[in-house]
């Protein structure tokens, strides 16, 4: 990397770039041709080709949300993103057989390396398609089925049909309408009856384009009794012109499943990340979400559980990073439609330099959702007086007997906790910085241990400069 | 100007529970609220206000376009041509009593109240008019004590729409305490500034809910300089198939260090048809703050019922009791003993008339 692109990356880890090699790059823009296009390169089925269009034409007739970050979604200029772009010939099975330039790029984030020690299986995104998909051979045995959403759709269409825009229609909101468009890569896994995934599942996403638009679709059903951690990293380089991100993730945790969703998004600060991620649980279920949000210039992201079933729980956990540039508005959505349903919510952010953070949650109980309880705690902690943080939690409750708690708080580092680590030697960054991961510990310790690490060294990166 | 006014989306925060499509007039045609004041000590005044104490939106420029979230505003200027003022100067030691009596199709009351001093003031609204629309506004001199009481027992079938803006100076303080138990359906826009250091505003508010009636209080408080305090208690009972929405919006101004703020949202409900919804919301600004909302909801307590049945109390003499003491509970910030003694005796006698579940 020259000067002086190590100028232009500044401080972010990954703000490394390849030189761009695609095999195929469509013309920027979104037509409804662009769609039939990316569909026909795919040789889908007519029903997906046909719901692509049908999501299309709702994404240009729906105007953009009014609520939000208005001036920031605003700007986003559509007709300036590359909506397909192919790095690769085909999806690898064998980590010797990707392209040099890509494989490069994967090493330097160390997802070979992970999944040797201990992961169960690697997706790797790279631009619009998976580039390299592995699972492990006893999991394979047991019947479970982890690929990539465009292998799952022509291998496994009886599944991909049942399930696929079920939990999140194309007509939900104008991203998600986007991402039925033109949705590209992303992971399809099916965990058969009874089995237990025991190691955490793997993908990573990363966008290496310049204008690029990112759009995979991830489908996950766990069938009954079964359970699946996935994991789900996200990074960019940095380039002066914005890429856009907009992914749905649909869950179905079948009669007593779980699905553990973990993320880590450090997108660069110059992507838009606009993603809708929701769960169904159906009876004596539970979906968990495990979110981190660190990177990106502006995140959207609200995951979301639908409790079907009595029964059902939903925990979600996220933390946000809100640094100079950046606004991180995040959240969470439980809606609570059967009885004895539970569910907790604990949400952490931290501004800095300028930057905003923003809880938006929903917590819905329907009338018939008898019995149901649940709990949020939203805590912000303000670095500098630049900062904002704003809390919109919503409690719509329908049933005289659930019974919801609800707090929140927004505070700065207590002086007293900065004077005791002082007074043991610590430095007012390296107290600030152990502050910090203790006020993220209920996140990290959710996360596998070389998450946790790879976060708290981010968090250790971000933090650098925040005195003074 | 209301009338050049499109009717708020559904997507406009303010109105999204409760659309402005429910709650407007259906005819222009309005009489005023007549508002007569009880004052024993014969110290205080109720007179016409000059125009010039009645900004239709209190926070901005006039010259700005309106915005939709002032549209209640708006329409109450049109419709209210003769304000009063309510100067109070001194200590008063007396509740300084005033009637509000809505009447008619369409009833309208604008009351600016100033004071320099210290006053507790007791606002009675009642009648039977079809719709009421009330707007308060007041000013709260530095190092002045005010406490508002605002007891509503409007006819159980009139619309009811209520706008506050209440400006608080340095070193004052600001109390109000609303008990809402009138009208069918409802919708209080209240906004509070606190505008120099020292600055302390405390609100209470009961809400109880029965048959279909619809409740929805909006709760601003604004920080705009630091070393100032709020804090907002709002217990909502519903029975019958009533429904409550209760938001809070609590706003640091940047700059406004020192500032101690908290909200608490209480949702009790009393039947299954009932429904409760809380949005208590922060927008901070300011690093150096405490801030913190809570909300929660719950049913009647099995145990408590228990207790109190077990004293030999029915079933619908312990709900009454339980409901009471968590409605009471929400004005106990306010620090003026008459100002409570008020707002506990007019609950008391709502709910000795109330269906409580």
């Amino acid at each position: 990397m020259s000067d002086e692109a190590r100028d232009a990356v500044g401080e972010y880890r990954y703000g490394f770039h390849d030189p761009e090699v695609a095999t195929i790059r469509f013309d920027k823009g979104l037509s409804e041709q662009v769609v039939r296009d990316i569909s026909a390169l795919k040789n889908e089925p007519e029903w997906m080709t046909e719901l692509r269009v049908k999501a299309y034409h709702h994404f240009v007739e729906r105007p953009m949300p009014d609520w939000g970050n208005e001036s920031l979604l605003n700007s986003i200029d559509f007709e300036a993103v590359t909506y397909f772009l192919r790095s690769s010939e085909g999806t690898e099975r064998d980590w010797d057989d990707v392209p040099e330039d890509i494989k490069r790029t994967f090493d330097r984030l160390g997802i070979p390396d992970a999944e040797q020690k201990w992961l169960g299986g690697v997706t790797a995104q790279y631009e619009s398609e998976a580039v390299y998909h592995s699972i492990r051979e006893d999991l394979e045995a047991q019947g479970v089925l982890f690929l990539d959403m465009d292998s799952g759709l022509r291998e496994h269409p009886e599944i991909v049909k049942r399930f696929f825009n079920t939990v999140i229609p194309y007509t939900d909101n104008k991203f998600s309408a986007l991402n039925t468009a033109v949705w590209s890569g992303g992971s399809f896994i099916y965990v058969p009856k009874g089995v237990h995934v025991e190691m955490p599942v793997q993908a990573y996403f990363r966008i290496n384009a310049k204008n690029m638009g990112q759009f995979e679709r991830t489908l996950i059903i766990a069938d009954e009794g079964s359970s699946i951690h996935y994991v789900e990293g996200c990074t960019a380089p940095t380039y002066s012109t914005d890429s856009l991100h907009s992914a749905v993730v649909e869950l179905v945790a079948m009669d007593g499943a779980k699905i553990r969703y973990s993320t880590i998004q450090n997108w660069s600060s110059n992507v838009y990340n606009l993603v809708t991620k929701r769960g169904v649980a159906h009876a004596n279920a539970t979906v968990e979400w495990v979110d981190g949000n660190i990177g990106s210039k502006l995140t959207m992201k609200y995951p979301a559980v639908i409790l079907k079933g009595e029964g059902a729980h939903a925990e979600i956990i996220s933390v946000a990073y809100a640094g100079e540039g950046q606004h991180q508005d995040a959240g969470s959505k439980v809606h609570h439609l059967a009885p004895r349903t539970t569910s907790n919510i604990l949400s952490k952010s931290i501004s800095k330099n300028g930057g905003r953070s923003t809880y938006r949650g929903m917590l819905q109980v329907r009338p018939k959702a008898e019995g149901c309880r649940s709990k949020v705690v939203c805590d912000a902690l303000m670095l500098d007086a630049d900062s904002r943080s704003d809390t919109y939690p919503t409690m719509e409750v329908g049933n005289a007997s659930a019974d919801l708690e609800h707090e929140a708080s927004v505070s700065k580092i207590a002086g007293d906790q900065l004077f005791y680590l002082m007074s043991r030697g610590h430095t007012e960054a390296e107290a600030m910085g152990l502050i910090v991961n203790g006020f993220f510990e209920p996140f990290t310790r959710e996360l596998p241990m070389e998450y946790a690490s790879e976060l708290n060294k981010l968090l250790e990166i971000e933090m650098e400069g925040a005195i003074g | 100007m209301s009338t050049a006014m499109e009717d708020p989306s559904s997507a406009v925060h303010l109105w999204r529970s409760t659309p402005w499509s429910w709650m407007r007039p259906e005819d222009a045609d309005s009489t005023a609220v007549r508002m007569v004041l009880h004052d024993a000590a014969g110290s205080v005044s109720l007179n016409e206000g000059s125009p010039d104490l009645f900004p239709v939106v209190v926070d901005g420029p006039e010259t700005t376009l309106p915005d939709v979230d002032d549209i209640a505003r708006h329409t109450l200027a049109d419709l209210d041509t003769a304000p009063m003022h309510l100067s109070l100067e001194g200590h008063h030691e007396e509740v300084v009593n005033v009637d509000l009596r809505a009447a008619g199709h369409v009833a309208v009351g604008r009351l600016h109240i100033t004071c320099k001093g210290q006053a507790v003031v007791h606002l009675h609204l009642s009648g039977d008019a079809g719709w009421c629309g009330l707007h308060l506004t007041g000013k709260v001199a530095n190092g002045s004590h005010l406490s508002v009481v605002v007891t509503d027992e409007l006819h159980l079938e009139s619309r009811v729409v209520r706008c506050d803006d209440w400006r608080v100076g340095r070193d004052a303080t600001f109390e109000t305490g609303t008990l809402s138990v009138g009208g069918f359906r409802r919708k209080s826009d209240l906004r509070h500034h606190l505008d120099a250091t020292g600055g302390n505003v405390r609100i209470g508010l009961a809400v109880h809910g029965q048959g279909t009636r619809h409740d929805d209080h909006h709760v601003e408080i604004h920080h705009h300089v630091g070393h100032t305090s709020s804090s907002l208690v709002a217990n909502v009972a519903c029975g019958g198939r009533s429904r409550s929405v209760g938001t809070g919006r609590l706003v640091i101004d940047a700059g406004a260090d020192g500032t101690d703020a908290g909200q608490v949202f209480r949702n009790l409900l009393l039947s299954q048809g009932a429904r409760a919804d809380a949005i208590p919301e922060l927008e901070v600004l300011a690093d150096d703050v405490s801030a913190a909302h809570g909300a929660a909801s719950a049913s009647l307590d099995e145990e408590q019922l228990h207790y109190l049945m077990s004293r030999g109390l029915g079933p619908e003499e312990a709900a009454a009791m339980i409901v009471e003491g968590f409605l009471a509970d929400a004005f106990r910030p306010i620090a003026a003993a008459e100002a409570r003694r008020t707002l506990r005796d007019r609950l008391t006698v709502h709910l000795d008339c109330a269906r409580i579940t």
